[in-house]
């Protein structure tokens, strides 16, 4: 970037060395303006850059009192009343002040003090695994266990049978070893029941059993499903024993021959819901969905929703499957593919969170949900490259 | 760049600087009176001959009377006024303002120790220069024409209108190139362009 003297040299000579300049009298009237005007202009202005500095104190003073005094307060308007972080070291859990009464089985029962009771039946034999305030294990190794867990104080409680992981969610349960598997039934409450990297939350009412001695077997087959399924999540569906053995309580919906238009079937799914008759709802929801049109097809995802409010992911994939399966992308194929992207993420299930928001971005690109989808699959796929990475 | 004018307030005396900052009559005079010649040879090299170079000088002045109370003295003056005269300067070069109030190019005063028809002639030349920069940024043509016609530095320019040095030496470097492209289309700025090679 070279610069030219000699054409600078020459363009002065050009311009020569004077200059427009105003003559004698203009010059004399901008010196007056100055001396006429000026004071009253310069004190303004000394006035203005005043009143700015002190503007600007008082808004840094404003803003720091804001930050330190008053933050508690401001952020109460804002976002509402602060709340004690639940921080198990600076504030420890409720059960850390309460130590258990008894860590062994006594006749048969182990009492929890506050926290709950268990007591063995069917000859039942157990170990106390871990026995602090906030961490329970038993190992159940034959026959049955109550469980009663009142409250727990913020600790775990669990119950080990073989395989079998049962942790508490909320109050009664039972644990019973029936030949090679393992009963888990729920009065109260809600517990999670985990076999190997597959999770089950059973709700109140509800019942399952799980085979203990298959854990290696069952995993190798669900393996072996992924890699053979590819994209194709209708065959990834869940494996068959999670079916609910939970009694139909008197005065329900059987679970087939229901009958009516769907609509009214829809209806009375509804109403046998608000009664807490969760089966007799299903009942009436599948009956429904063996309908045509739009009502039917909703049946089908409203099953879903019943499904996944109580932790039957399993249940609430299948009836997203039989909908697809009946309907095809069908009126509310965009809902229900969000549906079951939600349910797959909440289940764990990655890979079939993945087939769901690939479907809903293939198939309803200008969809409500379309958008969350990419993202989602956007930092999926960012997420496995930095793993891939890492793992290189 | 010898010849470039040298700021008599330069070396003003901090005493009445001061009270001119406060807003006193006489000192505010002397102000006017010592940067006038500055300010006028300035817009004159910018701008050229107008029309409304009075309200121009008054504009600067007003603009200065304004910002004096912020001006603390950690620059020299000259940088502080010449500041102020470029910006008011920038606004005036703007189409509008510039084509309302542009006087004719003949009235560029030339050398005084050249003849009156070469006067005429270096008049003439200076406006199609002139008319040439029209066509680059004001950006450009600023610090050209103070680099071309002022004789001041890079550095100068720089610190004058507030630019990076590189910044400042690349807007010559484009307005240099683009002074050079139109002299090739104007037969008479390119005869100048070889006359002046020639006969330096």
């Amino acid at each position: 970037m070279r610069l030219d003297a000699s054409l600078r040299e020459r363009l002065r000579r050009l311009a020569g060395p004077e200059c427009e300049s105003l003559p004698f009298e203009a010059v004399e009237r901008v010196v007056e303006r100055v001396r006429r005007d000026g004071p009253q202009i310069v004190r303004g202005a000394r006035r203005r850059r005043r009143l700015v500095g002190a503007l600007a104190l008082a808004g840094a003073a404003a803003a720091v009192f804001a930050a330190t005094v008053w933050r508690e307060s401001i952020r109460a308007v804002v976002f509402g009343p602060l709340r004690p972080a639940p921080s198990p070291v600076v504030q420890p859990a409720q059960c850390a002040q309460r130590p258990l009464p008894a860590t062994r089985f006594r006749e048969g029962v182990l009492n929890l003090g506050p926290a709950g009771r268990m007591t063995l039946i069917d000859g039942g034999r157990a170990d106390v695994l871990e026995a602090s305030p906030c961490r329970l294990v038993v190992a159940l190794h034959a026959g049955g266990l109550d469980v009663h867990a009142a409250d727990l104080g913020g600790g775990a409680l669990r119950v080990e049978a073989g395989s079998v992981v049962v942790e508490v969610r909320g109050t009664r349960f039972r644990v019973q070893w029936v030949g090679a598997g393992v009963r888990v039934s729920v009065r109260e409450g809600r517990v999670e029941v985990r076999r190997g990297a597959q999770k089950w939350y059973l709700a109140s009412g509800e019942q399952r059993e799980v085979d203990a001695n298959e854990r290696a077997a069952s995993r190798r087959q669900a393996d072996t499903r992924h890699e053979a399924a590819g994209e194709d999540f209708e065959r990834l569906q869940p494996l068959r024993e999670t079916s609910s053995d939970a009694p139909v309580p008197p005065g329900s919906a059987s679970r087939h021959g229901e009958e009516g238009s769907p609509d009214s079937l829809v209806a009375r799914a509804a109403r046998l819901l608000r009664a807490g008759d969760l089966d007799g709802a299903r009942a009436a929801y599948r009956a429904a969905g063996q309908g045509r049109g739009a009502t039917a097809e909703s049946a089908w995802i409203a099953l879903a929703r019943l499904e996944h409010r109580v932790g039957r992911f399993d249940e609430a994939l299948r009836a997203l499957t039989e909908r697809r399966r009946r309907f095809g992308r069908g009126a509310l194929g965009a809902e229900a593919d969000a549906l079951g992207w939600r349910i797959a993420l909440e289940a764990g299930d990655e890979r079939g969170g993945e087939f769901f928001a690939r479907r809903l971005v293939r198939e309803h690109p200008a969809g409500p949900h379309a958008d969350a989808a990419r993202r989602w699959l956007e930092r999926r796929q960012v997420f496995i490259e930095r793993g891939a990475d890492g793992d290189s | 760049m010898d010849e470039a004018i040298a700021l008599p307030v330069v070396r003003a005396e901090p005493s009445w600087l001061a009270r001119a900052r406060r807003g006193e009559r006489d000192a505010l005079e002397r102000l006017a009176r010592e940067t006038l010649p500055y300010v006028q040879r300035l817009l004159g090299r910018l701008l050229g001959p107008r029309a409304d170079l009075e309200d121009l000088v008054q504009n600067v002045y007003v603009e200065l009377l304004r910002a004096l109370p912020g001006f603390r003295g950690d620059s020299r003056l000259s940088t502080f006024v010449g500041g102020i005269v470029v910006r008011v300067a920038r606004r005036a070069m703007r189409p509008t303002a510039f084509e309302r109030h542009r006087a004719s190019w003949d009235a560029e005063p030339g050398d005084p120790a050249a003849g009156p028809d070469e006067r005429v002639s270096a008049a003439r030349r200076l406006a199609r220069v002139r008319a040439a920069l029209d066509r680059v940024g004001e950006r450009k043509r600023v610090a050209f024409l103070l680099w071309a016609l002022e004789g001041m530095s890079p550095e100068q320019i720089a610190e004058l209108t507030g630019a990076s040095v590189a910044a400042t030496r690349s807007r010559i470097f484009y307005a240099q190139r683009a002074l050079l492209a139109a002299a090739r289309e104007d037969p008479e700025l390119a005869e100048w362009l070889v006359e002046s090679e020639r006969n330096p």
